[in-house]
């Protein structure tokens, strides 16, 4: 409804009469006990006067002033104060088998259990009637854990043991601030009737929105097969060492493709003092594995080639690596 | 204190004193309270102060006046730093902010009581049109010409004031009828 409808000229006195006569009285109730004039100006005279400085201040200042202030103090806070927050660093795998009578055995298994998951070490834990073997995995290692203890202990049973396996994630509590918290960039795209070049352009400008301004993108095609390339510009800012991981979540038509297909994912990160970090994400045969390559700036291509190649052949991820020039060129086999 | 802002506050007082008394009384009447309203009237002098140098027209320092006293009263309405924080909208819908009875009020009639109460039913544009035209006696060019508003929109906000004033006091006296109807047990 509008105000501007045409209405008849009103007149006073066209209220009912009651209404004319509660307004009367409430007319004479606020017209009395007025002060005259000179009272009225030395008081907001007084007022001016006596003004404390935050009061001089508070009035020269608009009313947004208070809450933009507090925000703006939140939003320090945010980036200064440290809070706490968990993230996955690892997999525990615990297999658990009957008790053996045979010490040796359990060595034995140990040892073979530490270099299938390529742990640091396996901690042997004996509980009534069972033996349990712990090892944890780091996530860096670019192991499958799960995928190799239960193949582990699959070939243990054949060999008549009875094994069963657990795997658990590793979460770590770190400290940092909340911007710290917040520098592990998610890149999504959805690749439903892009070409390579609009993926790539769609991956360059999520970047430059994340802070990520120069970043070398490049990305490949083909039939049920992406492959994107980035080399990130050397970490900046005081974050203490806070991460600061591009992930890539590809979608078709809204669909996760995590798993599905044929993808290679590298990144390549480059530190302020030259290192550089090759971060891979390998997706073949319904699964995907993401591991690191550190100080490739110290390896041949042949090094590369055959650090690479030893993850892959690790992670249960069989395909072929070429390196040229430091040209990482991987197609998964299908 | 410099010898000009002396010569500016007797200035002020000057132009002030034809119509001081009814501008105190608008105040009060639009606002919450009569405190309130002599709050108001305060911030409104203290404004009109820092601004006189730039008054060009003497001969319309009454509308400027009361320009600054509405304009005050609206930025308390919006700026009123509680009501960014409470759910103002959801505890009071729009006209029904509890309106405060200080000694003022509380001296004053029964009847004055009444007004206040339905007065603060209206939605804030309603309340200045009939406090200004109704009580003060502005005619309608004024009351158009103080609030920004045209002539037809301040015609409009009249009616709907009147309107809801006038269901408001038929509820009462319905409530008031009923309530003398009700036998004895029955009365709230």
């Amino acid at each position: 409804m509008t105000d501007e409808r045409s209405h008849d000229t009103p007149h006073r006195g066209d209220l009912p009469a009651e209404i004319e006569r509660d307004l009367a009285q409430w007319r004479a109730v606020t017209s009395s006990d007025v002060p005259d004039i000179r009272t009225a100006v030395a008081r907001a005279r007084l007022e001016r006067e006596a003004g404390t400085p935050w009061r001089t201040f508070m009035r020269s200042t608009r009313p947004w002033f208070v809450p933009a202030a507090v925000t703006a103090v939140l939003a320090v806070a945010l980036l200064v104060v440290p809070v706490s927050y968990e993230h996955v660093t690892g997999d525990r795998v615990t297999l658990a088998l009957a008790k053996t009578q045979d010490p040796a055995a359990l060595v034995t298994i140990a040892q073979e259990m530490k270099s299938a998951l390529h742990a640091s070490g396996v901690r042997v834990e004996s509980r009534g009637t069972t033996v349990s073997f712990v090892a944890d995995v780091p996530r860096s290692s670019g192991v499958p854990a799960a995928h190799v203890a239960a193949a582990f202990a699959a070939a243990l049973e054949k060999r008549g043991y009875q094994a069963t396996v657990a795997t658990a994630p590793i979460r770590e509590k770190a400290t940092g601030s909340v911007y710290a918290f917040a520098r592990d960039v998610v890149i999504k795209v959805d690749v439903a009737d892009k070409s390579a070049a609009q993926i790539e352009s769609e991956i360059r400008s999520q970047l430059e929105n994340a802070g990520i301004p120069d970043a070398r993108v490049s990305v490949s095609t083909g039939s049920n097969q992406e492959k994107i390339t980035m080399e990130l510009p050397p970490r900046t800012g005081g974050s203490g060492g806070a991460p600061a991981n591009v992930k890539v979540a590809l979608t078709k038509n809204g669909e996760e493709l995590a798993g599905k297909g044929n993808r290679v994912l590298m990144t390549m990160e480059k530190a302020p003092d030259g290192g550089r970090t090759l971060h891979l994400t390998v997706g073949a045969e319904g699964q995907e594995q993401t591991f690191d390559i550190e100080h490739t700036e110290a390896m041949s291509d042949a090094q590369l080639e055959a650090a690479i190649g030893e993850k892959l052949r690790a992670a249960g991820l069989p395909g072929t690596i070429k390196v040229q020039d430091g040209h990482v060129t991987i197609e998964p086999s299908r | 204190m410099t010898g000009n802002s002396e010569a500016r506050w007797r200035r002020l007082t000057d132009l002030l004193q034809p119509f001081h008394g009814q501008a105190q009384a608008t105040a009060r009447r639009l606002s919450r309270s009569i405190e309130d309203g002599d709050d108001l009237y305060q911030e409104t002098i203290l404004r009109a102060f820092d601004r006189l140098p730039a008054l060009r027209d003497e001969a319309h320092f009454r509308s400027w006046f009361y320009a600054i006293l509405l304009n005050r009263l609206r930025s308390r309405r919006k700026g009123a730093f509680w009501r960014r924080f409470l759910p103002w909208d959801e505890a009071f819908s729009a006209g029904n902010e509890p309106v405060a009875f200080d000694d003022g009020l509380a001296r004053g009639s029964r009847e004055a009581h009444r007004a206040v109460e339905a007065l603060a039913k209206l939605p804030d544009e309603q309340r200045e049109a009939i406090v200004l035209f109704e009580v003060d006696g502005f005619s309608l060019e004024e009351v158009a010409r103080l609030t920004g508003a045209s002539i037809p929109a301040v015609k409009s906000r009249l009616a709907r004031g009147r309107e809801r004033l006038r269901s408001h006091y038929e509820r009462l006296t319905r409530a008031s009828n009923e309530v003398a109807l009700a036998p004895r047990g029955e009365r709230p």
